[in-house]
C-alpha cells in the first residue's frame, strides 16, 4: 500500500478544517440536517445522525455522519472513594487513551478460533469455500502503523513491519512526528439488504476492510479540567486519507473514506468514564442510489414471485445512507466498547510492569 | 405474545390443572407450551445431574475452543458427548465459557471490599438483571429493505428479553402472568417457596447464521435470522444463591432452567430456539476474593437428529409452484408421490453433507469442513457469542450504578425493566 506525502498532508488539512466546522456545529454556528439514528438507551443519549455541507480541503462537499455518548466505566467502590478516585482515574484514562487504546482495538471482541473455523481449502479448491471470512483475521479493528515524518528534520519513513502492532504513544505527536499514518482494518462492516418474503433472510455485503488514517498533534485531545463537570479528555481524531484517484470515485462506498474521525475518552467528576466518537465522512449518491436500486429490485423480485401487488416502497437515498450510518456506528461502538474488557483487566495503567506483554506489544496471537 | 389464531380461553374451560386465582385467561398455545413443561423439569433435572456428575470430569477430557479470547482468564470451550442419562444415552453438545464482568477502577493505596462486592452482585443479579436483559431498546442497523424503518428494526435488539409467562404455586395451582406482571419478573431470591416453578419466555436477540458466497472470501453473505421467542422452566434446583460456596469465592449467584419447547410453532430449523427440548443453561456469576466479579454460563443440549424441518420434496414442490402459478404440483403429482414415498424423513442438509463427502471421498469434509461436527461447533461459535454480547451489555448496566443495594437511588430502567428513550422520534 503507497502513501503518498501529499496525500496525507491534503488528508490533515481536509481534517483540520472538519474538525474546526464540527466544533462550529456543536457550537450552534453552522446548521446541519439533524434526525436520530438510534434511540436513547440506559447510559447513553440517543446516536445523532446529521447531513450537511462543510468546505474541506479547498472544496465545499455534501457531508454524512453522527455523534454518540456512551457510558464507559464508572471507577471506585463505595461512594466515599469518589473524589479521589476520579482523580488518580484521569490520570488512567490518559495514559490507557494515548498508549495502549490503539494497540487493544483488535481484541475487543472474541475471535475465531483456528481450530473451530472449517479448514482452509487448498488453492485449486478455494473458489468452492463456502467460509465467509478468511481464517485468522481478527474480529472487530486492527491498526497497524504506516508512515512517519519526523518533527526534528521533516523526514519521512515507513514504521518497520515487526512494530507496527505497537502504536505509538500519541503524545509523541507533540515531540517525535509531524504526523503517522496507521492502517486500520474493520472486519465485520457491511450493509444489509433485507430479502423477499418477511423470510428473515437477509444479504450482506462487506464495506472497506481498510483504511489508512492520518494523525497529528494538532487532533490530538490531551484536556484537563475543560469543564467544571470534565477532569480530563483524551483521544484523537483521525483523517483517512482515501485511496489514489477518490476525489473521482465519488459513486463509489469508498468515499466513506474520507472526512474526520473522532473518538475519546472524559473522566467526569464523579468517576464516570464516557466514551465520544463522532464521524463524518463524504456523501457518496451515486454508490447509495445504486444500493438502493438493488434493494427496490428485491422488492420486485418478491411482489412478482408471491403474485402480490405491492412488496412496500422502496428506501430511498437518505434512508440508506442511515442505514450506512447506523451500520458504521454500531461497529464502531461494538469494538471501542469491547475495549473496555481491556479496560478493567489492567489494575494501573501508569504502572508499566503491570501492562501484559501483548497489550505493550500490540501483540495478536 | 398470543398468535392471532390462538384464542383466549375462559380458565373454566382448562382441563388437567387447576387455575390459580388471579390467573390471566390462557389460549391454545399457553396449553400446549403448559403440556411440554412437566417433560422439561424431568429432561432439565437429569440432564443438570449429569452435567454435575461430568463437568470437571469427561467433559474437560473431550473439550474444544470454541473462540479465541486474549482476555485471561476469560475461557471458553465446547464438548460433544454421549450423557447416560437414566431415560437412556443422549448425545449431547454444549459450550461454557466464563468472562470478566467487572472489576472496579480503584487507587492501589485503596483496599477493595469483596464483601461490598458481594452485595452489590447478589441485589443485581437477583433482582435486577433478568428484567434488564432486554431493557436496551432497538439498536441494530435493521436491514435496508426491512419492513422497519433503518435503525428501528422490531427485533433489532441487543441481549436477551425476559418475560415471566406461567407459574405453579406451592399448592400445585397453574396460572398465567398478566401482561403487566410480565415484565414486573419477581426476584430471584423471592420466587421459592412461594412458586414451584416459573415458566419465562426469553427472547434471544441476533441469533442469526451467515453463509458466504463460494470463491469470495471477503464477500456477500447470506444471513438467516434465528431469533424466536424461547420458553424455558426454572425450578429451586437452578437457583443460585451462595456466599463463600469455595474457597476464593465470595459469593455466587445466578439461575438456570429447561427449555419447553413450542409444539404450536413450526420453525424452518428443528434447532431453533423455539424446537429444541431436553435442553439446559445456567447462568451465574460469582465474586473472587480480589474483589473482581466473573459471568459464567453452561448450555447442553442434544445433538439435533435433523437440521431443516421441511420435507424436501414439499419444499422444490413449493418453488416449483412459485415460478409456476401453482400448476407444478397439480402436472408432477405422480411424481411429488413417488418421491414423497422413498424420502419421507431426510434431512437435506445431513443428506447433502453425506452425499457431497461420498461423490468427493470425503473432501469436502476435510478440506472444507462441511460435517455434521463443524455445523455442531458453528452453532455452538453462535451461541457463545450471543451470551458474550450479552454479558458485555449486563456488564455495562452492572457498571452504571454504584450501589445496587440503594433502591431508592436506582434509575426507573433499572426498576421497571423497560427503558424509554426520553423524546425518540423512533417507534
Amino acid at each position: 500500500m503507497t502513501i503518498a506525502e501529499p496525500d496525507v498532508e491534503h488528508a490533515l488539512a481536509a481534517g483540520r478544517d472538519l474538525q474546526a466546522w464540527w466544533t462550529d456545529v456543536e457550537a450552534g454556528k453552522q446548521s446541519v440536517e439533524r434526525f436520530e439514528l438510534l434511540p436513547a438507551f440506559p447510559g447513553g443519549n440517543a446516536v445523532r445522525g446529521f447531513f450537511g455541507d462543510a468546505r474541506a480541503g479547498g472544496a465545499t462537499d455534501p457531508y454524512m455522519g453522527y455523534s454518540a455518548d456512551y457510558f464507559f466505566d464508572l471507577g471506585g467502590g463505595a461512594t466515599a472513594d469518589g473524589p479521589q478516585t476520579a482523580a488518580w482515574l484521569t490520570d488512567q484514562v490518559e495514559e490507557f487513551a494515548l498508549r495502549y487504546w490503539l494497540r487493544t482495538d483488535a481484541w475487543a471482541l472474541p475471535q475465531p478460533y483456528p481450530q473451530v473455523d472449517p479448514p482452509t481449502p487448498p488453492a485449486w479448491l478455494k473458489f468452492l469455500d463456502l467460509n465467509p471470512s478468511s481464517k485468522h483475521d481478527l474480529v472487530g479493528m486492527t491498526n497497524l502503523l504506516r508512515t512517519y515524518k519526523q518533527r526534528a528534520n521533516g523526514a519521512t519513513g515507513r514504521f518497520p513491519d515487526a512494530v507496527a502492532r505497537a502504536i505509538v504513544d500519541l503524545r509523541e505527536l507533540e515531540s517525535t512526528y509531524e504526523w503517522i499514518t496507521m492502517e486500520r482494518r474493520a472486519r465485520g462492516l457491511h450493509v444489509t439488504i433485507a430479502l423477499p418474503w418477511g423470510s428473515g433472510l437477509s444479504l450482506s455485503m462487506p464495506l472497506a476492510l481498510s483504511e489508512v488514517q492520518a494523525m497529528h498533534a494538532d487532533l490530538t485531545v490531551r484536556r484537563r479540567n475543560p469543564t467544571p463537570d470534565i477532569l480530563g479528555e483524551f483521544g484523537q481524531a483521525f483523517c483517512p486519507v482515501p485511496p489514489t484517484g477518490t476525489a473521482t470515485q465519488a459513486d463509489r462506498l469508498d468515499s466513506l473514506q474520507t472526512g474526520l474521525r473522532l473518538q475519546t475518552l472524559r473522566v467526569r467528576a464523579n468517576g464516570e468514564v464516557r466514551l465520544k466518537i463522532v464521524t463524518i465522512a463524504r456523501r457518496c449518491p451515486g454508490a447509495i442510489r445504486r444500493f438502493a436500486d438493488v434493494s427496490a429490485l428485491t422488492r420486485t423480485a418478491q411482489a412478482l414471485l408471491t403474485m402480490s401487488r405491492s412488496a412496500g416502497p422502496a428506501p430511498t437515498s437518505e434512508q440508506v445512507e442511515q442505514h450506512l450510518l447506523s451500520t458504521h456506528a454500531i461497529h464502531l461502538r461494538d469494538t471501542l466498547l469491547g475495549t473496555r474488557t481491556v479496560w478493567q483487566q489492567v489494575t494501573d495503567w501508569c504502572d508499566p510492569a503491570a501492562i501484559p506483554a501483548w497489550i505493550v506489544e500490540g501483540r495478536h496471537g | 405474545m398470543a398468535r392471532p389464531d390462538m384464542a383466549l380461553m375462559t380458565n373454566a374451560t382448562v382441563h388437567g390443572f387447576a387455575v390459580a386465582p388471579g390467573s390471566a385467561l390462557f389460549t391454545e398455545e399457553d396449553l400446549a407450551i403448559l403440556g411440554q413443561v412437566d417433560a422439561a423439569i424431568r429432561y432439565g433435572h437429569e440432564l443438570l445431574e449429569w452435567w454435575t456428575a461430568n463437568r470437571e470430569t469427561r467433559v474437560r477430557v473431550n473439550s474444544f475452543p470454541i473462540a479465541r479470547q486474549i482476555h485471561e482468564p476469560d475461557l471458553n470451550y465446547g464438548f460433544l458427548l454421549d450423557a447416560h442419562l437414566r431415560s437412556g444415552t443422549l448425545p449431547v453438545v454444549g459450550v461454557i465459557q466464563d468472562q470478566l464482568m467487572r472489576w472496579p477502577k480503584l487507587p492501589p493505596d485503596r483496599p477493595r471490599d469483596p464483601d461490598w462486592m458481594r452485595a452489590q452482585l447478589r441485589a443485581f443479579i437477583l433482582k435486577y438483571f433478568m428484567r434488564m436483559a432486554g431493557t436496551q431498546p432497538a439498536y441494530r442497523a435493521g436491514p435496508v429493505g426491512g419492513d422497519a424503518k433503518p435503525g428501528s428494526g422490531s427485533d433489532d435488539r441487543l441481549g436477551w428479553g425476559y418475560r415471566q409467562k406461567f407459574y405453579k404455586l406451592a399448592d400445585g395451582t397453574v396460572g398465567k402472568f398478566t401482561p403487566a406482571q410480565q415484565t414486573a419478573l419477581i426476584a430471584l431470591d423471592e420466587v421459592f417457596p412461594k412458586y414451584l416453578w416459573i415458566v419465562y419466555e426469553v427472547k434471544i436477540h441476533q441469533f442469526d447464521m451467515s453463509f458466504g458466497v463460494p470463491g469470495a472470501a471477503n464477500g456477500p453473505t447470506f444471513n438467516v435470522s434465528m431469533t424466536q421467542p424461547v420458553h424455558t422452566v426454572m425450578t429451586p434446583r437452578f437457583l443460585v444463591d451462595e456466599q463463600r460456596p469455595q474457597p476464593g469465592v465470595v459469593g455466587e449467584y445466578g439461575y438456570g432452567y429447561s427449555v419447553v419447547p413450542n409444539p404450536t410453532l413450526d420453525p424452518i430449523v428443528t434447532d431453533g430456539p423455539s424446537a429444541i427440548k431436553q435442553t439446559i443453561e445456567t447462568l451465574t456469576f460469582r465474586v473472587l476474593e480480589n474483589g473482581s466479579v466473573r459471568a459464567h454460563m453452561n448450555f447442553i443440549t442434544p445433538q439435533p437428529a435433523r437440521i431443516i424441518n421441511r420435507d424436501p420434496v414439499q419444499l422444490a414442490f413449493d418453488l416449483a409452484d412459485r415460478l409456476s402459478f401453482n400448476t407444478a404440483s397439480t402436472l408432477l403429482a405422480p411424481l411429488k408421490t413417488f418421491l414423497e414415498g422413498i424420502e419421507p424423513h431426510v434431512d437435506p442438509v445431513y443428506l447433502s453433507m453425506n452425499v457431497l463427502n461420498a461423490m468427493t471421498l470425503g473432501i469436502s469434509s476435510e478440506e472444507f469442513g462441511i460435517d455434521k461436527e463443524t455445523l455442531f461447533k458453528t452453532f455452538m461459535n453462535l451461541h457463545f457469542t450471543d451470551v458474550f454480547k450479552m454479558y458485555n451489555l449486563a456488564a455495562s448496566h452492572f457498571a452504571m450504578v454504584r450501589d445496587w443495594t440503594d433502591t431508592a437511588a436506582l434509575p426507573a430502567w433499572a426498576t421497571a425493566g423497560v427503558f424509554t428513550p426520553p423524546g425518540s422520534t423512533l417507534s
